[in-house]
């Protein structure tokens, strides 16, 4: 209470900044847009790469954007920050020049626990809030600003499924996880598996599942790995008893994980699945398998241990940015990553 | 309303010329309407307080008013020049009969001096215990005529700042005072909410449109939710909050004001007593809230406690200065209302003000019926009632209409979307200052835009019986953490009939 005072007048600053950029009329013409609140929140060190992806998402989005970062060698009870309009050129100049608010913040600790209160200060009520989860993010501030936004989006294999089920938990918003996002094409090829009708039944007796994951030292480098099983248990009715995964007969589903040394790809990116099953007296086995080309898989299904049918598909090439902005506004199967990640917790509740 | 801006030579007389409205706010907007060219070539300004002050001294303190709070920075040289000959300033007490003498001395001379033939605008920006000496002196030093030489049909006019009371029959009592000195058409009671741009957009949005005016009525508006949420606590005002409250300090006045205007019909014209007709006409609507269980239904009331608010930590109500430990006194009110006419008949009216929320804003918003046939029930994003007008008074002046689209893609999906109107952006200036408005009707002596003594009446005769059920305890004060949006109350206020308040 002693500090009372100092984190509003910094506010206060702000948005007199903020109107001041906007009142001043000396520059040129140009129209003030958002149509959703971005709220990020990263590490000081993941800064440079994060804030291109910002201004790309923001640009594109027409966001107003709050990047919240944590200073600990600030006095716990400062908070600085920094006002500025991201302004989309219209090259041809036959158009407006389109632009919105970035404010930047950067948070002593004490503060952080604070960061509902200053968050809902700098936004504007009127569109949806979306916190993006960024790179070495403080807990202390997600976990202040998660359960009031309307989306989450966050990477759970920066984050580690856990850590990412726990945010999941705080918040009714939607869920849209980059991990999964990233891995939808995966979940596609599996569900290819069963998609013949005489197929069908299998997916209801799926025995065991290997997966593989490119190596690295984030927390979450088996995220996808995790995500595919809870995805598929989720869909499928599995239960998690006494460390044991259980199909929706009570019948154990195994899961073995390996990692990958390849390099070509991002750590903690799904490389090989197989899936195992069996129903009414026919055993059937589905792989796919990156290939060389990084961008390419091979998806083959054998039935009864014969050849049944091979095909090769493409991994599309879709930019961190695109990816964040779909995941800011996308409105289909957000509910898949929740239940997914829910799974995950359950997991964690059995054991 | 009027639209010509010219105004007829006179003198402002500011009473109270040393306090905080003044140099905040009267003085500043003075300055900015000789800026912007509206002050009348012969105009003089005459400050009147207690503190003993040269012209100078008071021309100087007037500069660094100006210089600090005027909205437009630097000041203009030549403007400040022009400006500072016409000042003088009257030391004295308010109930100081020979300082009254020296005032009437004053104007005369700005009269001869200045060219300001007579025009007097008297600006009372004093305590409400001051209101009654000051009108009685200047009437007994004859100031409330104008003088002999003044041009024919010159008046003076008395700016009074509320409250107009504190109940039905003090308001009433200090109208009769009044107007024991002065014709009602030389009161000008001040509600700065009227000056504010946006409050007097919704009278041009609802009545210079055709558009909006259809729907504008019970066939198609669900319920109104009328915002005035501050986040500032008592900042020393925690004597005054005591004896006034919430209630008097907000919904009395500034709340039933935005209500007026947002539910008022047509008037028949833009002079000033048709409009005031149309809102006393409002006010006479309002179905009474009387009795203890007419209370416990329809009305919340409620105290902060300790939170954090725009990322400070701050106290409660309780541990303000100046405040009782056990006070009983509201910082948050909601009430849901109706009004018995045949426009609104059947919507209801849901209103809160508090202190200490979690931000600043003041909002209407609209809320339109729900679709006949949920045709896109099951389809995601897809809302019962997605159709909404907001109204933004401060801050962002703007109006948005909400309604919801599809989302572009081969699946259908729906997301609400906001046709936003700013005032900010739209003009690429800034509005006026509602203070700078005002002043500029009251010394063009267009009154539509204060408040008029029948008015204040309904005002009061509407929050009387709530007040008196308070006192007794109904409903019971609840609590509230500062930095939140209120009681759980208030939102069982509007689940009664399904509704709950929009996040503004």
């Amino acid at each position: 209470m002693s500090e009372s005072g100092r984190v509003s007048d910094k506010i206060a600053e702000l948005e007199r900044a903020m109107r001041g950029i906007w009142s001043d009329t000396s520059e040129q013409a140009k129209v003030r847009a958002h149509t959703l609140n971005l709220v990020a929140v990263s590490g000081k060190r993941a800064l440079p790469s994060f804030i291109p992806l910002l201004d790309e998402v923001s640009a594109n989005l027409s966001a107003r954007t709050v990047l919240i970062t944590v200073d600990p060698t600030l006095p716990p009870w400062q908070m600085n920050g920094n006002v500025e309009a991201v302004c989309r050129l219209d090259p041809s100049g036959s158009r407006p020049t389109v632009c919105a608010d970035r404010v930047e913040l950067e948070l002593g600790v004490v503060v952080t626990k604070r960061a509902g209160s200053i968050v809902e200060a700098l936004t504007d009520a009127r569109v949806p809030s979306v916190l993006y989860v960024g790179p070495n993010a403080h807990d202390h501030v997600v976990d202040a600003l998660a359960p009031s936004v309307d989306r989450l989006i966050f990477d759970s294999v920066e984050l580690g499924v856990d850590r990412a089920a726990d945010i999941c938990s705080m918040s009714a918003g939607r869920i849209e996880d980059l991990a999964f996002l990233r891995m939808h094409r995966w979940c596609d090829l599996v569900a290819r598996f069963f998609d013949d009708p005489d197929r069908r039944p299998a997916a209801q007796a799926i025995r065991a599942i290997e997966l593989t994951h490119t190596s690295g030292d984030l927390p979450g480098s088996s995220a996808q790995t995790d995500l595919l099983v809870s995805w598929l248990g989720s869909k499928l009715g599995w239960t998690h008893r006494d460390e044991k995964l259980l199909d929706g007969s009570g019948l154990a589903v195994e899961v073995t994980v390996r990692t990958s040394e390849r390099q070509d790809v991002r750590p903690g990116t799904l490389d090989s699945v197989r899936v195992d099953a069996e129903a009414a007296g026919s055993r059937v086995r589905g792989v796919i398998q990156r290939e060389a080309n990084p961008l390419r898989a091979a998806w083959t299904l054998e039935v009864d241990g014969a050849p049944h049918a091979t095909r090769q598909f493409a991994f599309p090439k879709r930019p961190d940015a695109d990816m964040a902005c779909r995941a800011a506004v996308a409105q289909d199967a957000s509910s898949l990553a929740r239940e997914a990640l829910e799974f995950v917790k359950s997991k964690t509740r059995a054991a | 309303m009027a639209t010509d801006l010219a105004v007829d030579p006179c003198v402002a007389v500011i009473f109270g010329a040393s306090g905080d409205l003044a140099r905040r706010k009267l003085l500043p907007g003075i300055y900015n309407l000789g800026r912007n060219r509206l002050l009348p070539p012969a105009f003089g300004i005459v400050g009147f307080a207690r503190r003993d002050k040269s012209d100078d001294e008071f021309r100087a303190w007037m500069k660094e008013s100006v210089e600090q709070h005027s909205r437009h920075k630097p000041i203009d040289s030549a403007v400040w020049d022009d400006l500072a000959q016409s000042m003088v300033y009257v030391q004295g007490n308010f109930d100081e009969p020979a300082a009254y003498q020296r005032l009437s001395e004053k104007l005369e001379q700005l009269d001869e001096q200045r060219g300001t033939r007579g025009g007097r605008v008297f600006y009372l920006s004093v305590p409400a215990a001051s209101v009654r000496p000051i009108v009685d002196n200047l009437h007994a030093a004859g100031l409330c005529r104008a003088p002999k030489s003044a041009p024919e049909g010159t008046y003076p006019r008395v700016i009074v700042e509320k409250p107009f009371g504190v109940d039905l029959e003090s308001a009433r009592a200090l109208n009769r005072d009044l107007l024991a000195k002065l014709e009602e058409k030389q009161i000008f009671r001040i509600d700065h909410y009227l000056g504010k741009e946006t409050v007097q957009n919704l009278l041009v949005l609802r009545f210079g449109n055709t558009i909006f005016e259809p729907l504008w009525n019970r066939d198609h508006i669900s319920h109104i939710e009328i915002t005035a949420a501050e986040h500032i606590g008592m900042e020393g005002r925690g004597k005054f909050y005591e004896a006034t409250g919430l209630m008097r300090d907000i919904i009395q006045n500034h709340a039933l004001q935005l209500l007026c205007m947002v539910t008022m019909e047509a008037p028949i014209s833009w002079a000033a007593d048709a409009v005031r007709d149309e809102k006393v006409k409002t006010l006479r609507a309002l179905r009474p809230i009387v009795g203890h269980e007419a209370a416990r239904l329809s009305t919340v009331r409620a105290q902060y406690t300790r939170g954090v608010v725009r990322g400070d930590e701050v106290h409660g109500y309780r541990d303000e200065p100046d405040v009782a430990a056990e006070s009983q006194v509201e910082t948050y009110a909601a009430l849901a209302m109706h009004l018995d006419n045949w426009r609104w008949g059947g919507v209801p009216i849901y209103l809160r003000a508090a202190k200490r929320l979690k931000k600043k804003v003041t909002e209407i918003a609209l809320n339109f019926r729900a679709l006949p046939h949920p045709l896109f029930r099951d389809v995601p994003g897809a809302a019962e009632q997605p159709n909404a007008l907001l109204l933004r008074i401060q801050p962002d002046e703007g109006i948005a209409m909400r309604f919801a689209t599809k989302v572009p893609g081969q699946t259908t999906a729906i997301r609400e979307v906001a046709m936003d109107f700013r005032y900010g952006t739209a003009f690429g200036e800034e509005s006026p200052e509602a203070y700078e408005r005002l002043l500029l009707d009251a010394m063009r002596a267009d009154a539509t835009l204060f408040t008029r003594d029948d008015e204040v009446e309904a005002q009061w005769t509407y929050v009387d019986p709530i007040l008196a059920a308070w006192r007794d305890g109904e409903p019971r004060l609840s609590t509230y953490e500062s930095g939140s949006w209120g009681p759980s109350e208030a939102k069982a206020l509007l689940a009664v009939e399904g509704h709950r308040w929009s996040k503004p």
